[in-house]
């Protein structure tokens, strides 16, 4: 119910803030509605439905035992956010600036290398064969068959992706 | 009927037929790979068509539209990626369908659904192009508008039993709709400055992101390393539904086929916004529409009869009239005009033999794509069975890949950012389903408006009081008050018990 209502005010302070920005969204001399009109409108509908919400959430929470203690299931599912889902997400992130500059074959065989070892907590040899077979998949897939541009990094990296693309 | 069985006959030549079954093998690919989808397909191998005759070169790209219109559901279904964006709604029931244990059903059914609407709408497109494609022209910004309404009309029964959260998140995917540059005065919205999102939040990147990805993080936040992989992939093979399942699905299969076809034909609009508009529908008349968002047959027959079908109805206006029905026909304008052929209502009369074999490529290529889909899932599920940690990095490869393979750089914070945003929805409740409708249908709903309002001069009431447009929208209040009004009639019944 807590992570319902910090939800739902979340929603309210960042639809007051965009519907405050379509002040600033410049119109067209002869049209009547202008750019401005629909995510006025659109907004304006998400402001008054959110506080709608949190007023209804506010008296289930008057109405609600408090019953905050967490199952087992709960504490799994945090401790998996921490050590799992966190660092998984950070890994993405970090797979996506390194692209740019290693280029995909080298950022993809660390990525996967990483992220597996996220999941699985552990070193194998499999966490080492199956990033070089994923990754040739993907090359061969994307680069060979659908011919797309994917990224060659930077300086010596570029050179190395050269060899290949 | 001579002309078509004429035409099923050249199409029984080995280099006709071959051009078929390779454009359908293409299409069910390119429809799988998220990020590529029929349109991206036609597009990249258009020009290899230069090589083949004309009626070759339109044969291999209308199988790999159909089929590629079909295989998005493959990944749908088995790992909640929308291969493409016509198979958005599939993810919604499929994948829940596959949670169960029931990977198969729902591929089959899927397959089955998709046949069925690809040959209700070539039917139809045989049958009845010039006068369908006649009417479609009445339809005006008005009417658009109000066909969008009643699609976003189902916004409160999606994806949960909570109607104001459904609704809050549908009004989050209209808002996201408006982020970009404004379609009629070209002013700039939300954008901060940011280049990347001059041209709005790129579909396919938010959707990965808001699906796959966020389902990705969902699975990693409830993992342990000693659950059994296996409990729910035993023998995972597509199943083609029985008669019996499928005569129970034949009202769902037959509005999806027809709301597809009649979305198909309107240009602008293509299949995904079928898909979207038939499975809301199907939402609406259901007696049950809680059900839907939770693994039922219906939620998997609607919206993939109604894509498949929204394929022949594209195909309408763009043989009688020279229009393109969706934005995969706009792309295969271009092979008609490689191939010396000039599109208009003369088409017919000057290509008739080609146009009636393109008619028979179409139906013979929808019944290929059910074996090469039966072949192709068959395959595809036994990826289930590998280890979740395998499976999750190759998902989250296919996911950050896919997005490269936009061409937008931009792509892959898109679908970094929808994870997040996905995932934090899911945890505090907001369905994710009802922000696809808000996001596709916002734009076209937006700019009917808007249009319609300046042709009318600011008269609002002579906008709602057209015909066609005041049915639609008597249709829409009807469909969104009716949960509260059947709500309180329950009560009322049962308070008099």
């Amino acid at each position: 119910m807590k992570s319902e209502i910090l939800a739902n005010v979340v929603i309210l302070a960042l639809g007051c803030f965009f519907l405050y920005l379509t002040e600033h969204i410049k119109g067209f001399a002869h049209e009547a509605l202008g750019g401005a009109f629909w995510p006025r409108m659109v907004l304006l509908l998400l402001v008054g439905l959110t506080m709608f919400h949190i007023i209804g959430c506010l008296r289930k929470r008057d109405n609600a035992r408090d019953t905050e203690t967490p199952s087992g299931k709960q504490s799994l599912e945090m401790a998996n956010i921490r050590a799992r889902v966190v660092p998984a997400l950070l890994s993405l992130v970090a797979y996506g600036i390194l692209m740019k500059h290693l280029g995909f074959i080298i950022s993809s065989l660390i990525f996967q290398a990483v992220f597996l070892y996220i999941l699985e907590r552990q070193v194998s040899w499999r966490n080492l064969v199956v990033p070089f077979v994923l990754t040739s998949v993907l090359f061969i897939l994307f680069v060979r068959v659908m011919a797309l541009p994917l990224p060659r990094g930077t300086g010596i990296f570029r050179e190395f992706s050269h060899l290949f693309y | 009927m001579e002309d078509l069985i004429a035409g099923l006959f050249v199409n029984l030549h080995i280099e006709n037929l071959a051009m078929i079954m390779v454009g359908t093998i293409v299409g069910v690919i390119f429809g799988a790979i998220p990020g590529v989808g029929p349109m991206e397909g036609v597009a990249l191998l258009i020009p290899m068509t230069y090589i083949m005759t004309p009626i070759q070169a339109l044969l291999f790209l209308v199988a790999l539209y159909s089929a590629g219109t079909y295989g998005g559901s493959i990944t749908a279904v088995l790992f909640r990626i929308p291969g493409s964006a016509e198979a958005v709604m599939t993810t919604l029931d499929g994948y829940e369908m596959a949670k169960k244990g029931q990977a198969g059903k729902a591929l089959g059914i899927a397959i089955s659904s998709s046949a069925f609407g690809g040959l209700f709408g070539v039917m139809v497109m045989i049958l009845l192009a010039p006068i369908l494609a006649g009417i479609a022209l009445r339809f005006g910004p008005a009417e658009y508008f109000a066909l969008c309404v009643l699609g976003l009309s189902v916004m409160p029964s999606v994806g949960t039993s909570q109607p104001t959260k459904a609704v809050v998140a549908g009004l989050f995917g209209l808002f996201l709709s408006t982020v970009g540059m404004d379609p009629i005065s070209g002013a700039l919205r939300f954008t901060f400055g940011n280049t990347a999102l001059i041209g709005g939040i790129p579909f396919i990147s938010s959707m990965i992101g808001l699906f796959a990805a966020t389902e990705l993080l969902n699975q990693i936040t409830t993992y342990r390393k000693d659950r059994r992989e296996t409990a729910a992939v035993e023998k995972i093979r597509s199943e083609l539904p029985g008669l019996r399942e499928l005569l129970s699905l034949r009202w769902t299969l037959l509005r999806g086929a027809i709301i597809g076809t009649w979305v198909g034909i309107l240009p602008g609009v293509g299949a995904t916004t079928a898909a979207i508009i038939g499975y809301s529908q199907e939402v609406r008349l259901s007696k049950h529409p809680e059900r839907f968002g939770t693994g039922i047959a219906e939620g998997i027959a609607a919206p993939e009869s109604a894509n498949n079908a929204a394929v022949g109805g594209a195909m309408i206006p763009l043989l009688s009239l020279g229009i393109p029905g969706s934005g995969t026909t706009a792309v295969m304008v271009g092979a008609f005009l490689i191939h010396g052929l000039r599109l208009g209502p003369l088409l017919m009369v000057e290509h008739r033999p080609l146009v009636y074999a393109l008619f028979g490529g179409m139906l013979l290529s929808n019944i290929m794509m059910v074996v090469v889909g039966l072949v192709a899932c068959r395959y595809a599920a036994k990826i289930l069975s590998i280890p979740y940690p395998f499976l999750a990095t190759v998902i989250a490869s296919f996911c950050i890949v896919g997005s490269y393979a936009l061409g937008d750089i931009y792509g892959i914070w898109f679908v970094i950012s929808f994870a997040i945003i996905g995932y934090l929805m899911g945890r505090t409740g907001f369905p994710t389903a009802p922000v696809i409708l808000g996001y596709v249908l916002g734009p076209i709903a937006e700019a009917s408006f808007r249009r319609a309002f300046i042709i009318a001069g600011g008269d609002v009431l002579a906008i709602v009081t057209r015909p066609i447009t005041f049915v639609l929208l008597l249709l829409a209040v009807l469909s969104f008050l009716w949960p509260s009004i059947a709500g309180c009639t329950t009560k009322r019944r049962k308070g008099a018990v």
